[in-house]
């Protein structure tokens, strides 16, 4: 085992392997706040690199109901109780969220999915998970949202018409795919070594020639992302749409473009790009990359589950509306400020937010030119002030790729308000 | 369709289990589809249909939770916020749809 320094966590952390960083890394931002389920982008996936004879239960792309449901069923409650058991009762965080970005989010004290030792059986076991049952695989969403037959007929619908079965509190949506970890749990559990991360964009592929179908990247995997094929007996994972990241779309002009799920957002929920990083791993200072303004300088994104250690790359922008206990689990300690940020954006935060879909290309650098003040008005109790500025995006080559403005007032008062200001 | 019914004794099986919230989730949950959907561009008239239609399970549980009434208010509330603003985007000096 080495040690690695994982600034999720604010600390060192074991793992299988020495560090080897990429000089960038592919990374996204998700708004749950925005996430509609259509599932647009659960189905660009599928139609893109999943639609052949042996792949019917991948998504490598999904969207889950939360807390109802999960693809595999149960993932996170499973995964979390395996924590839980070999350390029972310590996972916690301790310190603060601060601006350090070696640990923005304090210190986990718990254990992850590579240190609780004594779960990790046989001796040979290198990262604690489970296999999930074909069962699990194989009927995502089911009793999430969907209408479900009277209890005890299956395989029937209601007679006097589907009725969907109702959550009397509060859920979201959770859209998710491969992480493409900093430590990722499937390349450490591999014994033939064939999962690799690509040191130009941090990528992590399933070398398809020298993997041997063993799952064991299944089993370790804490995000359940990878796949096993069983006509081919391999394993299979989310590729990270690599053709179009390398510029390789002939749509592209050369330009390294986001991903089919990305592009295909009808929510307009999601954003993604490749960050800079230093040598240690920590993302280098790049303060008008959008990423690492949401990551780094705004804190509004968060990154899904980041006690399991892997350092995911994916980053969440939580709901504002669920309970903040069940959003810590998720999100870890930035919760608050993050949603408090969120809920009363200020000017550049309002922004960047506009630089989510408006095009297929991928942002390196924004621009926020100021504009005169539009507008004030109080909202929720709060003062809100509206500023005509142009939010201005540029890709790789430097080039300016949109910009987005703010046009004047199209307000149409209620006829029963016509009277008043 | 699954190998077999949903056990209920099973405590990752969560449908039909309330779980708890803080009084104001849902209404929160309002609030934010429609700052969000006004944000985007939508009017009154569009979003109140929204809250209306049961396909949008999330809006269409506030709507019903919270009656039309407070729905509308809402809506009001954020439009006089928000719905001043008209985002446009322009690529290579062509504006195009949000
Ligand atoms: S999310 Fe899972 S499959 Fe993807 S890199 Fe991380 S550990 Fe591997
Ligand atoms: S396309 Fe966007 S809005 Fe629709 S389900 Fe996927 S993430 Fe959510």
């Amino acid at each position: 085992m080495s040690t690695v320094y994982n600034w999720h966590l604010g600390r060192k952390m074991k793992y299988p392997y020495q560090a080897a960083y990429p000089k960038r890394q592919f990374a996204f931002v998700f708004n749950i706040n925005r996430c509609i389920a259509c599932q647009t982008c659960t189905m660009a996936c599928k139609s893109t690199w999943t639609f052949s004879k042996g792949q019917e239960h991948m998504w490598w792309a999904n969207v889950e109901t939360k807390p109802y449901g999960g693809y595999p069923q149960f993932w996170d409650m499973k995964i979390l109780r395996l924590l839980d058991k070999a350390n029972q009762g310590k996972q916690d965080w301790s310190g603060r969220v601060s601006d350090d970005p070696k640990r923005p989010y304090g210190q986990f004290d718990g254990k992850t999915i590579f240190e609780a030792e004594r779960m990790l059986t046989p001796s040979s076991t290198r990262v604690l998970g489970y296999l999930p049952t074909d069962e699990e695989w194989n009927f995502p969403n089911i009793y999430e949202d969907n209408p479900v037959g009277p209890p005890g007929k299956r395989f029937q619908y209601h007679k006097t018409g589907v009725k969907l079965p109702e959550h009397k509190t509060w859920f979201f949506y959770l859209a998710r795919i491969c992480n493409h970890c900093t430590y990722p749990g499937c390349l450490a559990a591999c014994p033939r070594k064939a999962i690799y991360k690509r040191p130009e964009d941090g990528i992590v592929l399933v070398d398809q020639k020298r993997c041997r179908g063993y799952r064991k990247c299944v089993e370790a995997c804490p995000y359940k992302k990878v796949m096993y094929r069983g006509n081919t007996r391999i394993s299979e994972k989310c590729v990270a749409c690599y053709p179009r990241i390398e510029g390789k779309d002939p749509e592209s002009g050369g330009q390294p473009m986001e991903t089919r799920c990305m592009a295909a957002c009808i929510g307009q929920m999601r954003l993604q790009g490749l960050v800079k990083m230093n040598g240690d791993g920590t993302w280098a200072e790049d303060r008008y990359n959008p990423l690492y303004y949401l990551v780094h300088v705004a804190k509004v994104a968060l990154p899904l589950y980041p006690q399991f250690g892997t350092e995911p790359n994916g980053y969440y922008i939580p709901p504002r509306w669920v309970p903040r206990e069940y959003l810590r689990q998720m999100f870890g300690p930035g919760v608050d400020e993050a949603i408090e940020r969120y809920a009363y954006p200020d000017r550049e935060l309002l922004a960047v937010l506009q630089l989510f879909r408006r095009s297929h290309l991928i942002i390196f650098r924004y621009e926020v030119k100021e504009g005169p003040k539009i507008y004030e008005t109080t909202h929720r109790g709060r003062k809100l002030t509206v500023y005509n500025d142009t939010a201005i995006a540029y890709g790789q080559n430097g080039k300016e790729i949109f910009r987005t403005t703010v046009e004047e007032p199209i307000y149409v008062r209620p006829a029963k308000h016509a009277n008043t200001i | 369709m699954p190998y077999k019914d949903p056990d209920p004794n099973d405590p990752d099986v969560l449908v039909g289990v309330a779980l708890p919230a803080h009084a104001e989730a849902i209404r929160e949950m309002a609030y934010v589809f429609a700052e969000e959907f006004i944000r985007l561009g939508y009017d009154g008239k569009h979003l109140l249909g929204l809250f209306k239609n049961p396909f949008y399970a999330a809006a269409h549980g506030a709507y019903r939770a919270l009656g039309e009434e407070a729905i509308e208010s809402i809506i009001e509330e954020c439009i006089d916020a928000w719905g001043g603003v008209r985002f446009v985007t322009r690529e290579g000096g062509r504006e195009t749809e949000p």
